[in-house]
């Protein structure tokens, strides 16, 4: 096996290939002792957590939510949120523009860190330990937004749009599509950190997006057909801060269902931004109240979720060597495919590993159902679940991104100085070279073992209280937490698994 | 107020994870000077695994044969040394910054791609 890994490996060195859409990894696995121990600690926390419910319910009732009141109030005020908007579109331009006429050397253009980098692990740390900035900050909504206004401006409507009416049972499936296909851009596609191809793809979603939001209307799009949007939106859930509307009459007149039944609409960004300034609050909450409190999952969101916590999972596994062995294995059997092969081998992947995800997720619910004895459906337990597994998968992206981030993130300060790579020197950072030893491999596996652990706890946390809010009584509830925490085990000792494997590199340039 | 989970459990993690914090600021043995010799032979590396291990802090010294002109590369460091057959190339440093590291050897005359020979592993103290 292991020469048919370095046959592999010499046959790769003929084409350039990336994963994580960009740059070098210096990751040492880790070691054997702490991944076994991250394993009982994981288990051994699981037990104390149920210990807690067997006696009481902790956290059932609502959360605990402060209201940053004034403070609040001028965080949400649009003198503040423009410019920080404005910045955004300039950085979105900025990318585009460098991407098509800059250095095509990926070390040397902006494109490729500002986007796998800086916005697409950045944002989502942000998303999961902040808030959803995305929904602020999202360029194609900025500049829709500015286009709607100048026309509501010029008294030619009241929306940019046809206004078509988005059918329901598409769900969120346009975004899932579109999800799927990042994720391939990401994972698969060996050009992913060229520059131009950042800049094509930037303007081919655009024009997605932006005809999605003509037909539809501005909100509806986002809320079924803008990727991001779902998946920042979906991490968001975890972070400690909300944004409330203190007004149930903008709040009725919105075309979602923002209506929080006891109060006021919650991170409804449609009636945040209708909203008068005066009437807009920003809470802080507990870290993964927002989970707590999801409504049962449409199907195609469940699908949605399933995807984007199985994209995540493989883009570590694709760096192990048993993946290595998967894909020389499949290797003779696609030749026909050419210099293409092992771009096809990993597409199969891709999308086999939402599939597997799937299949074990609805085999665990099925357990459920049947182990605790409730008349609910098994599709009901599977949707309303859901969203006790993103802990675990965030809590594997913070700890397999984090030297990524602080390594790759600092080409940020050079790139700072001369985004296009044609030798300019704007800020006197040009010449900065990266520093490497930023992060110690002892302090990085140490904050990753505990960073998986500690999404675990919640995880199982979370559950309970799904399963104590959603089933008939306790008993019922606690019967069907048993294979929802073998299921949680196993998911988190697969992310430490990963995480400890020793990392195959495919060949690349320079 | 309702809290995710009580005062003792919160304590406890967060002790847990101080504890480990620290242990990673924890250093055991002295740095070391070590001198690694070096073939490469139809663009492989005669080391078997072809990973060369240091702690962090040592001084390597590695000592290069090929038999093919090249540049070999070391990444993360970014050091390079010319490599040519009859001559022994030297290249020197200290072990600094933890990771694995690839090691590559370019062909200087077609400029482009680089042949991935092995890597350095620099394990924390």
């Amino acid at each position: 096996m292991i020469v048919l890994v370095l046959v592999l490996l010499a046959a790769l060195a003929a084409t350039p290939t990336y994963a994580h859409g960009f740059g070098q990894r210096y990751d040492l696995p880790v070691p054997l002792w702490l991944y076994l121990a991250g394993a009982g600690a994981a288990v051994a926390f699981s037990f104390v957590v149920i210990g807690f419910f067997v006696r009481g319910t902790p956290g059932l009732h609502g959360y605990s939510r402060l209201n940053l009141r004034r403070a609040g109030r001028l965080l949400a005020h649009p003198a503040l949120l423009f410019p920080l908007q404005a910045t955004s579109v300039a950085l979105f331009i900025l990318i585009v523009v460098a991407g098509a006429v800059g250095n095509q050397d990926p070390r040397f253009n902006v494109a490729p860190t500002m986007v796998w980098v800086v916005w697409w692990v950045g944002m989502a740390y942000a998303s999961a330990l902040v808030g959803d900035l995305w929904a602020l900050l999202n360029p194609w909504k900025v500049l829709f937004g500015w286009a709607e206004a100048l026309y509501r401006l010029l008294g030619a409507g009241d929306e940019l749009s046809f206004r078509w009416h988005y059918p329901e049972r598409l769900g969120v499936w346009p975004a899932l599509l579109l999800f799927l296909a990042f994720a391939w851009a990401e994972l698969v596609y060996p050009g992913s950190a060229t520059p131009s191809r950042i800049a094509a793809m930037a303007v081919v979603y655009s024009g997605i997006t932006w005809a999605g939001m003509m037909a539809f209307g501005k909100h509806q799009w986002l809320r079924h057909g803008e990727a991001f949007t779902l998946v920042y939106g979906l991490l968001a859930r975890f972070a400690p801060t909300e944004v409330l509307v203190r007004d149930s009459a903008l709040c009725q007149s919105c075309s979602g269902e923002c209506s929080d039944q006891r109060e006021r609409c919650v991170n409804c960004y449609e009636c945040f931004e209708r909203a008068a300034p005066s009437a807009r609050a920003l809470n802080l909450r507990p870290y993964a109240a927002g989970l707590l409190h999801s409504p049962k999952a449409t199907p195609s969101f469940m699908a949605l979720v399933v995807m984007m916590l199985a994209t995540i999972t493989f883009d570590g596994f694709t760096a192990t060597p048993l993946w290595a062995n998967i894909v020389g294995t499949l290797y003779p059997m696609v030749t026909f495919l050419g210099g293409n092969a092992i771009a096809g081998v990993t597409t199969l992947g891709l999308l086999a590993f939402p599939a597997i995800f799937l299949a074990v997720y609805l085999s665990f619910s099925a357990a459920m159902a049947l182990g605790s004895g409730t008349s609910l459906s098994v599709a009901t337990l599977a949707r309303t679940f859901i969203f006790s597994l993103v802990p675990i998968a965030l809590a594997y992206h913070v700890s397999h991104y984090l030297s990524y981030l602080l390594i790759q993130g600092q080409l940020i300060i050079p790139l700072a100085s001369d985004p296009l790579g044609l030798g300019w020197d704007l800020l006197g950072t040009a010449a900065y070279k990266v520093n490497i030893s930023i992060i110690n491999a002892r302090y990085a596996w140490f904050t990753a073992v505990a960073a998986i652990v500690t999404g675990h706890i919640i995880a199982v946390y979370v559950a309970h209280i799904v399963a104590m809010r959603t089933l008939e009584d306790r008993k019922t509830a606690l019967r069907s937490q048993y294979p929802m925490l073998v299921l949680m085990v196993g998911y988190t000792i697969l992310s430490l698994w990963i995480i400890a494997q020793p990392i195959v590199e495919t060949a690349r340039k320079g | 107020m309702t809290k995710i989970l009580n005062h003792r459990g919160v304590l406890l993690l967060i002790g847990l994870l101080l504890i480990g914090v620290t242990a990673s600021a924890c250093s055991k043995t002295e740095s070391q000077t070590l001198s690694f010799d070096l073939e490469i032979t139809q663009g492989k590396l005669t080391l078997n695994p072809p990973v060369i291990k240091v702690n962090q802090g040592d001084r390597a010294t590695l000592k290069i044969r090929s038999d093919k002109e090249g540049l070999f590369h070391l990444h993360g460091y970014d050091l390079e040394v010319e490599v040519a057959p009859g001559k022994v190339a030297d290249l020197s440093f200290t072990a600094k910054a933890t990771g694995k590291f690839d090691v590559e050897l370019e062909a200087e005359s077609t400029g482009k791609e680089g042949v991935l020979l092995g890597s350095l592993e620099v394990q924390p103290r």
